[in-house]
């Protein structure tokens, strides 16, 4: 729901271009953005998770198979996570050329 | 073919630099010394090293190798030199540097004490305040390990299971006293679970990372 608001009103501003939009309006729209990848992609909590997977498995709670499984998908989630924010940044970066 | 980085030691530190390890992709273990430093390295094809299990289990046993004999200073994780020569300059560049970190960790090694609740426990339902309160008493109590490290530093509590996270940088003269301490707070948290691991090179303490990207 907040990405589809998000996207749908940086959309215009691609096509009215950059210099009529007020620096504060743009400031709102980045803090706004950066909060969206923080919670869809949540970088901090998915690296959290790497290390709490490995701690379990290492007192024993873990068994070898499941552990191997789960840090496969959070590595995934992990570099998911890295490649949206990249992408998402440099794109917008491109898009409103600042 | 590029030079992957593990670790600086002393050169000379001891006669025993015939490695009987092998680096990231089986690859063999080789020195390249600057002045009285040597860099520990293997040969690897020049690319970006992503942090898999297998890669940083490969680095992470090279530098325990490395530690049954000299202090060493260990190089984060994907450190990979375009040639000897570049890595030789850079020893150049840091020696200073280098030649103090190596004093601050001489004979040392770091160990890591986590205080865990156990698993099946509901953290909110069985402590919900109380939490903190445990919290500071746990570091009150595991203040005496402060005492016996040169240094100690407070990890991230990355678990709502994890009260206490915390590295220490010891004499190797003091791990037994180190030890010996943790079993007697073991005693009294007996309700907890505590995990104290190591001996692990000092990351915690000094960690080189060299142009920009690192672990």
């Amino acid at each position: 729901m907040v990405l589809v608001i998000d996207d749908l009103v940086l959309l215009p501003l691609a096509f009215v271009g950059v210099e009529p939009v007020p620096n504060m309006f743009m400031l709102v729209f980045k803090g706004l953005h950066k909060h969206i990848l923080e919670q869809m992609y949540p970088l901090d909590r998915i690296q959290d998770a790497i290390k709490e997977n490995r701690m379990e498995f290492e007192l024993g709670e873990t068994a070898k198979t499941d552990y191997e499984k789960r840090h496969k998908d959070l590595m995934k989630q992990l570099e998911m996570a890295k490649k949206v924010r990249e992408t998402v940044i440099e794109a917008r970066t491109d898009l409103l050329n600042v | 073919m590029g030079e992957y980085l593990y670790c600086i030691i002393r050169m000379g530190e001891t006669p025993k630099m015939d490695f009987e390890v092998r680096g990231i992709g089986n690859r063999e273990i080789r020195c390249a010394n600057y002045n009285d430093l040597t860099a520990v390295i293997s040969e690897t094809p020049l690319k970006e090293y992503k942090p898999t299990e297998e890669y940083t289990k490969e680095h992470k046993n090279v530098n325990l190798h490395i530690l049954e004999n000299h202090t060493l200073l260990p190089v984060a994780f994907g450190m990979v030199f375009k040639n000897k020569n570049i890595l030789l300059n850079t020893m150049r560049r840091l020696y200073p540097v280098l030649k103090k970190s190596l004093r601050l960790v001489d004979n040392k090694i770091e160990l890591g004490v986590k205080v865990v609740i156990h698993k099946e426990l509901d953290v909110e339902k069985t402590f919900g305040k109380d939490k903190e309160k445990l919290r500071k008493e746990c570091e009150a109590d595991f203040a005496a390990l402060d005492k016996i490290a040169v240094q100690a530093k407070a990890g991230k509590l990355f678990s709502e299971r994890l009260v206490l996270n915390r590295s220490f940088l010891v004499d190797r003269e003091k791990i037994d006293k180190f030890s010996a301490a943790v079993e007697k707070l073991r005693d009294k948290y007996k309700k907890l679970k505590i995990q104290y691991t190591g001996p692990w090179p000092p990351y915690n303490f000094v960690n080189i990372r060299i142009m920009g990207r690192g672990r």
